[in-house]
């Protein structure tokens, strides 16, 4: 027995299958840019990795919680366009604010508060915890101060990098601030020669010899 | 076959040894002061410079202080420790110097420097020491007790001459070295 068809009948419609793959193209080209823009606004707002290993590593020594009140990072994109922007500024001093600029590759600034009014207490042996998680991302400590109230920790990464990123924790009293930048090193000296006397920033033995 | 299977072996045995962290002879003139704890409300500096820094340090130095810049590119290692002594840590922090000079002396190092300054608050004691051949100095250790309540160690490793270590400290802000005057050792004495 066969099935013949009425013709009067609506045959089913069938979209062609290029109209299908512009419609998808639309789509893509609607939600890529806003994609993107999510992952760079949120690349903008967090932390690079050695800096939030840094922060975690400080706070997790405290006994108290904190407030983020600042956390912004930037790499060569958004420095290059800061160091452009800067060349239609009138001042003077601008060009030394450039010079600086074109030394930095990327940098990361966190600076957190204490939820509480107390000061924060550390662990007895929060630096070498520090050293050690730094260590298992191949950093290796270069300063660590602990005065009274201030505690700063500056680390860079062991090998062929070394000199060309840091990573410096700052904690004094209720406030903790977490820096990691990646530096063209080159340029930093030449910047650094003329504006710097050729003194190591290490600490002095004081001489109270009055 | 057996030949081959040996030989195959020992390149194995070979490649796996060079692969292996070996132990590193220790650099000439560095010392290993350990690690230090500070009380809890005390002080505490520990700075660990490469020479990969100082020789950017000697980069920013080269263009205004020239003879500066290149002290610091024959200096290979810095380290400085800074403690401060309360009750909790100054007898044991007093008594790990003393055992690191006594260890200096059982090594061979020069003590070039004996000093107990009076000062306000307490005496200060001072020894510093140096590891050299004829005609350089390959390390200086500094290592000072303070009256006041503080203990502080310094290493500093490279190829120094001896007419650079006043220098040295002045630049390296380390008041017993840059007070330090030695005699240069001329090749020919008459």
């Amino acid at each position: 027995m066969s099935t013949t068809l009425s013709p009067t009948a609506a045959l089913p419609t069938v979209r062609p299958r290029r109209r299908r793959i512009w419609l998808w193209l639309f789509l893509g080209c609607c939600v890529a840019p806003l994609l993107v823009l999510t992952a760079v606004v949120a690349s903008l707002v967090t932390l690079d990795r050695p800096a939030a290993l840094l922060r975690d590593e400080v706070q997790s020594s405290t006994n108290v919680s904190w407030q983020t009140r600042v956390q912004l990072s930037v790499g060569r994109i958004t420095v290059g366009v800061l160091r452009a922007g800067l060349a239609f500024v009138p001042d003077p001093k601008v060009h030394e604010a450039r010079a600086a600029l074109a030394s930095v590759r990327s940098a990361s600034v966190g600076v957190y508060h204490l939820a509480c009014q107390a000061s924060p207490e550390l662990r007895g042996d929060w630096m070498q915890q520090a050293d050690r998680r730094m260590a298992s991302r191949g950093w290796t400590r270069l300063v660590g101060v602990a005065d009274r109230g201030e505690k700063v920790l500056v680390y860079t990464p062991a090998g062929e990098e070394a000199g060309q990123r840091f990573a410096v924790a700052v904690l004094q009293r209720r406030e903790l601030i977490v820096v990691s930048a990646a530096i063209d090193a080159g340029r930093l000296a030449d910047f650094l020669a003329q504006h710097v006397k050729g003194k190591l920033p290490l600490p002095s033995l004081r001489d109270d010899s009055t | 076959m057996n030949n081959l299977l040996r030989s195959a072996l020992a390149a194995t045995a070979l490649s796996l040894a060079s692969a292996l962290p070996v132990s590193a002879a220790p650099e000439i003139g560095a010392v290993d002061f350990g690690s230090f704890s500070a009380g809890p409300q005390s002080k505490f500096v520990e700075v660990n410079v490469q020479s990969g820094l100082l020789k950017f340090a000697a980069k920013i130095a080269a263009s205004q202080e020239p003879d500066a810049a290149e002290l610091l590119n024959n200096i290979r290692h810095v380290r400085v420790n800074v403690v401060g002594l309360d009750e909790t840590n100054r007898a044991a922090t007093v008594a790990r110097v003393e055992s690191i000079r006594a260890e200096l002396e059982k090594k061979g190092w020069e003590r070039i420097v004996t000093a107990r300054e009076p000062k306000k608050g307490g005496t200060d004691d001072i020894a510093i020491y140096m590891m050299s051949n004829e005609e350089t100095i390959h390390g200086v250790v500094v290592t000072v007790i303070e009256g006041k309540g503080e203990a502080v160690l310094v290493n500093v490793v490279g190829n120094i001459r001896a007419e650079q270590l006043a220098r040295l400290g002045e630049k390296l802000d380390i008041k017993p070295l840059s007070k330090l005057k030695l005699p240069r050792k001329d090749a020919k004495q008459s």
